[in-house]
């Protein structure tokens, strides 16, 4: 009898956690954005925020959900942007194997502002298979179960490809960043010599 | 620098927009974010700061990728569990054969098949006392020649 009730609040727990990530995943990875200004940094500290409440549900009393999930988001964007990891960030030789020259074509420099066309441009610059999957999972917004069924490759590979994708957008944009405060940094010094 | 706590001790709401909006600089944004992680109130006000915010949308397979994550995070669990059990039944065999004697009992156990018998020196004394004699009767040879000699 007491195994029936513990398996029925497991389910509850199970199903009001499905409700907060629904809920809730756009304002974790806008906070998670704000704070690391990385979008695929963000994308991955949400799901972290989102693992660590799925294990921290058991101690959660239901009261705020949002005020909770803010505070996770928080605390593991401040741990991850302490971390050597996040300081040291590079690729290593087969690394850059993956990703295909760095030509950028003039539309794409038009666009180089917007975050959706930055993405896209990124993930346009790995090579296949990881492209595929990348443009897939974050531009075209399929599920790698779908990519899977449509292409017949095994779930897991498809993850270990997005996982591995996922590693060197955060370099690529990260550089990107530096290369566009060193453009604006440049622009404003040749306008205050010129002026 | 913009004043970031107000007097009661909480996020100013313009150091709350500007953390949503990612415009607050990395000093300022440690301080915030270091009083937001123990302050259940300002948490819940920057929640509303953001979600003003034009909203980061999430990709389609976001949540399908938490679920994986999750069962693979048990997987993971499990199969540590697993090699963790196998190390300790090692190392309970190997503590058990140790101090229950068994290996005390096997190093002092007499085998009559391993041990070494001492070399005969029969052989070696034959040689010894055949060369012996000969250098004796070389000596007395010698010494047969010189008496002669002397006479």
């Amino acid at each position: 009898m007491l195994r029936v009730e513990e398996g029925a609040v497991m389910h509850i727990k199970a199903q009001q956690f499905e409700n907060y990530v629904a809920q809730y995943k756009g304002l974790i990875i806008t906070i998670c954005l704000a704070m690391t200004k990385n979008y695929f940094d963000a994308e991955d500290l949400a799901q972290e925020t989102f693992l660590a409440a799925y294990r921290g549900m058991e101690r959660f009393d239901g009261k705020d959900p949002k005020a909770w999930l803010t505070t996770i988001a928080v605390n593991k964007c401040r741990d991850y942007l302490k971390s050597p990891v996040h300081k040291n960030l590079f690729l290593s030789e087969s690394d850059m194997a993956i990703i295909a020259d760095t030509g950028t074509a003039p539309e794409e420099q038009a666009e180089k502002n917007s975050s959706e066309a930055l993405v896209r441009k990124l993930c346009g610059r790995l090579r296949e298979p990881y492209r595929s999957v990348a443009q897939g999972y974050f531009c075209e917004g399929k599920k790698l179960s779908q990519m899977a069924k449509e292409t017949g490759q095994r779930l897991r590979t498809l993850e270990t490809r997005l996982y591995r994708s996922k590693k060197l957008l955060k370099v690529l944009w990260k550089e990107e960043q530096e290369d566009a405060t060193a453009d604006r940094s440049k622009r404003s010094c040749d306008t205050s010599g010129a002026s | 620098m913009q004043r970031l706590i107000d007097p009661n001790g909480h996020v100013t709401p313009a150091a709350l927009r500007d953390f949503a909006a990612g415009s607050l600089k990395p000093e300022e944004l440690d301080q915030v974010a270091e009083h937001i992680a123990g302050c259940e109130q300002c948490a819940l006000a920057l929640a509303e700061a953001a979600e003003a915010q034009q909203p980061v949308e999430a990709p389609a397979g976001f949540e399908e990728e938490i679920r994986n994550r999750i069962s693979h995070s048990g997987k993971g669990r499990a199969e540590l569990f697993r090699f963790s059990f196998r190390v300790a039944l090692a190392a309970g065999i190997a503590l058990f054969f140790l101090f229950s004697g068994t290996f005390h009992a096997l190093v002092n156990s007499r085998n009559p098949s391993a041990e070494i018998k001492a070399p005969g020196f029969s052989a070696v004394e034959k040689i010894n006392t055949h060369l012996r004699d000969f250098s004796q009767q070389i000596l007395e040879m010698e010494a047969f020649k010189d008496a002669k000699k002397a006479k």
